[in-house]
């Protein structure tokens, strides 16, 4: 008798066990067919509209309080179309969104979110310098960039974009960032 | 409904009394569970709500940020919420994003299509979607799923403390009344102890006592009157009904009695009885009824149906048809009579005789009699015979009557013709002829000597002989001759009263107008040799009176009997006078005749039967002198009557006779 409990135990546990590692593999697949089919810069630009969620800039940052956020990219745009399509008829706080290529210097302090691409990396201390003092929410996937001013960096890990903020950072250029926004980032400096 | 159609009132009262404290707790508790429940609900609908709040404020950045870690880590803080079994968090395009199953909870969870808001109460759990929007814009949704066992938790406490509140408040209701409908089960619960006492006892005399003055006291004094009324109506009751018992007996004894009167007298009379309803059923008959019409009695008994009895009774008679139909037409007319006589087929003679039955004035049946009258006519016929043959004698006696005053007269004078025949012989006999034959015979022998013998001494004796001999014829002659005229006279007497005897026999039966004088003295010179004989004066006090119409036959019969009969009378008495008084009167339209005498006279207990066939009070009378008489006044239209004082003061009779109207007299 026992014995034909024990073996009814095991065809049991087998059968769950089976089942259990069929469901895993599903659900891993379909995690990693998820990661492939969405482009890394789409997703990009999504946090880089997602950011104006969480971030307040001071009120003199905008002329009115209609006034759209705007987010510049300087140097090469690997956005494609991706930005322009994903803030198209956005707006957040009721403000619209605006993506604008960055061309002159002079551009750098009107934008809210700054962008700066990995071709500017050689320029990047002299890109942080005219914008420190600016409520600009510099984001940037260069190496170090927060060391050197900047506020947010993405970077890679685990096939996955993670985000490093720099609070201090943050702080001289008047900008308010969410804990939420830094509940989700893989690093957060500067803290006090 | 059954329950209270036959539970008592007490139980009744507590039965209301808790139904009602049960429903009205029951309603509140409803009420209170109802409200509870909803307020619980809508508690736990917030309370998720909240909690879906935080989760999707904590998650916003993780969706947008695309960062499963820290959503789930955000999602797995419910674990510290019990009730909620599962959560997940949608992406802006509706696509589950992480889920949340709480540990230890086996069954599989697949998140639901997405909703952006709104709850759902599903049978085991609660369902709630909110939106998770950042800085105006809705970046995802999460999805809550609470176990509702909380709220089952609940609801069975609920139920818990409604059951035992229930419990006791209807034990407490039970209890209160129970002590408290004694105020109006305690006065009920007598009454009805009363009723029953009073219906079970028959005794009206209780009383229930009266303790308030509500509508039961009301009750309660109501039904006291009405106790007061019965017993006395009881009484009243009693009392008739004792009567009645005694009425009934009485009229039960006197019912069998005459019920036994009635079959004793069905029994005992000579009569065949039946009775009959109306409708031809049989109610009645007696043993006799039966055994006339031989009918078996087992039948008689078997059977209600007249139509069978008259079916027996059919062939027996003479005509049949006669019978039917006279019996159908009896029954048309229940109020009729009848009377029929019926002839059967052995010369038996019933007479039937129908009388309607009556209950008041109504119809209800018919009672037959049938007398068998057989005897009764045969006797009848000998009767009428006798009857006729008696007149015929009586008419006859009349006429020997007659017959013998005549012969009586006859006789008398005969007697005369007799003594004068015998003078005459006697006469003849004693003749001195043989003297004179002696002397011719002498004469003859002295024929051849005439004159010697008349010489001789004996002639000379011839001559005075012969003058003796002729003086002695010529007396006997004279003598003779004197008798025989004497006879002469006698049978031409006789002639006379032969001739008149003829007459009265002759027109015997003859109505004719007489003289009544006429006839008065013709009966009397009928009766004339009797009354002379006797020494009775005979006056006559004749008035002048009308002729009548009579058979003379008659009138005389009457007459002469009556002058006999006071003839008789007369000479029975030691009286030195003896008188017989003949009036001749009249009174209206009658003429009266009276025979009066002062003779022997009648008693008066013979008065009434003197005219009876039969009576008489003279030895060897034949009794129908008077009875004759009597009848043949009658016959003449008349009457004859008797008028005596008593024994010994005579008697008057009197004959009555219609005055004629015819004026011519027949002498």
């Amino acid at each position: 008798m026992s014995y034909c409990v024990g073996a009814q135990t095991y065809l049991l546990r087998t059968v769950i066990l089976f089942c259990a590692l069929l469901i895993f593999s599903i659900s891993a697949d379909r995690g990693k067919a998820d990661e492939a089919s969405v482009p890394e810069y789409q997703l990009k630009s999504v946090f880089l509209l997602n950011f104006a969620k969480y971030v307040d800039w001071p009120s003199e940052a905008f002329n009115t309080s209609e006034a759209p956020i705007v987010i510049g990219v300087l140097g090469e745009n690997k956005f494609g179309t991706n930005l322009e399509n994903t803030v198209k008829n956005k707006n957040v706080g009721g403000r619209k969104i605006i993506i604008r290529a960055i061309l002159q210097d002079s551009d750098w302090q009107t934008c809210h979110i700054l962008f700066i691409s990995a071709s500017e990396k050689k320029r990047l201390n002299e890109i942080l310098e005219q914008v420190r003092a600016s409520p600009v929410l510099t984001v940037s996937e260069i190496d170090q960039f927060t060391e050197q001013g900047g506020i947010i960096r993405f970077l890679k890990k685990e096939q996955k974009i993670r985000l490093e903020i720099d609070l201090q950072h943050a702080r001289k250029a008047k900008l308010q960032i969410s804990s939420k926004l830094l509940s989700v980032a893989d690093s957060v400096k500067g803290k006090q | 409904m059954q329950f209270f159609k036959k539970a008592s009132i007490r139980h009744k009262q507590t039965a209301i009394i808790m139904l009602t404290t049960g429903v009205a707790l029951l309603l509140v508790c409803a009420a209170f569970v109802v409200y509870e429940i909803l307020t619980f609900r809508k508690s736990m609908v917030a309370n998720l709500t909240t909690h879906a709040e935080i989760i999707g404020n904590n998650s916003s950045a993780a969706l947008d940020f695309n960062d499963k870690e820290v959503a789930q880590e955000t999602i797995s803080a419910l674990r510290a919420e019990p009730d909620i079994v599962a959560a997940c968090l949608y992406l802006k395009d509706g696509t589950p994003f992480v889920v949340y199953i709480r540990p230890g909870i086996q069954e599989a969870f697949e998140p639901p299509p997405v909703r952006w808001s709104g709850h759902y109460f599903g049978e085991q759990h609660l369902g709630l979607f909110r939106p998770i929007v950042q800085k105006g814009e809705t970046i995802g949704a999460v999805y809550l799923k609470a176990d509702l066992q909380s709220l089952y938790d609940r609801l069975f406490r609920y139920a818990l403390i409604v059951v035992t509140v229930l419990i006791l408040a209807l034990l407490v209701a039970y209890f209160i009344s129970a002590s408290l409908q004694g105020v109006i089960c305690e006065p009920i619960l007598e009454l009805v102890r009363t009723t029953r006492t009073v219906t079970q006892n028959e005794d009206y005399s209780l009383r229930v006592p009266r303790h308030n003055d509500d509508e039961l006291g009301v009750l309660i004094e109501g039904f006291n009157g009405m106790l007061a009324q019965i017993q006395a109506r009881d009484a009243a009751l009693q009392k008739a009904q004792t009567e009645l018992e005694k009425r009934v007996a009485e009229r039960t004894a006197e019912l069998a009695n005459s019920l036994s009167l009635l079959h004793a007298t069905l029994e005992s009379t000579a009569d065949g009885i039946l009775v009959t309803d109306c409708s031809g059923t049989v109610t009645n008959f007696n043993e006799k009824f039966l055994s006339m019409w031989q009918i078996p009695p087992e039948l008689a008994r078997a059977t209600q149906e007249d139509r069978l009895l008259i079916d027996a009774v059919l062939p027996q008679l003479k005509d049949p048809v006669v019978f039917v139909s006279r019996v159908q037409e009896l029954y048309g007319r229940p109020e009729e009579e009848s009377f029929d006589t019926l002839e059967l087929q052995d010369g038996k003679v019933f007479e039937r005789h129908s009388k309607p039955q009556k209950v008041g004035n109504k119809h209800v049946g018919r009672v037959w009699s049938f007398r068998n009258v057989t005897e009764r006519r045969r006797a009848e016929e000998e009767l009428k015979t006798m009857h006729s043959q008696l007149l015929n004698a009586s008419r006859q006696a009349g006429m020997a009557e007659v017959a013998t005053n005549v012969l009586h007269n006859v006789g008398n004078v005969l007697n005369s013709v007799n003594v004068s025949s015998a003078i005459i012989s006697n006469n003849i006999r004693s003749s001195k002829l043989p003297n004179l034959e002696r002397m011719l015979t002498l004469l003859q022998e002295h024929a051849d000597d005439l004159p010697g013998f008349f010489a001789n001494a004996k002639g000379k004796q011839v001559l005075p002989f012969l003058t003796a001999l002729t003086q002695h014829l010529a007396n006997e002659k004279e003598k003779l001759l004197l008798e025989n005229e004497s006879l002469r006279k006698n049978v031409e007497h006789i002639n006379e009263i032969v001739a008149m005897q003829q007459q009265y026999a002759r027109i015997s039966g003859v109505l004719d107008v007489f003289k009544v004088e006429d006839l008065v003295e013709d009966a009397l010179r009928m009766n004339n040799d009797g009354m002379e004989r006797q020494q009775v004066s005979l006056l006559r006090e004749y008035s002048d009176v009308p002729p009548v119409l009579v058979d003379k036959h008659k009138v005389l019969q009457i007459l002469v009997n009556l002058i006999r009969n006071a003839r008789q009378a007369v000479n029975s008495t030691e009286r030195p006078v003896k008188s017989v008084t003949i009036k001749i009167g009249s009174e209206g339209k009658f003429v009266q005749i009276s025979v009066i005498d002062n003779g022997v006279g009648i008693a008066a207990e013979n008065m009434v039967q003197i005219f009876a066939h039969g009576f008489t009070t003279r030895k060897g009378g034949h009794g129908f002198g008077l009875h004759s008489s009597a009848l043949a006044a009658k016959e003449l239209g008349g009457t004859l009557t008797v008028q005596s004082d008593g024994p010994e003061k005579g008697a008057s009779f009197t004959l009555s006779l219609p005055v004629s109207e015819q004026l011519s007299v027949q002498s």
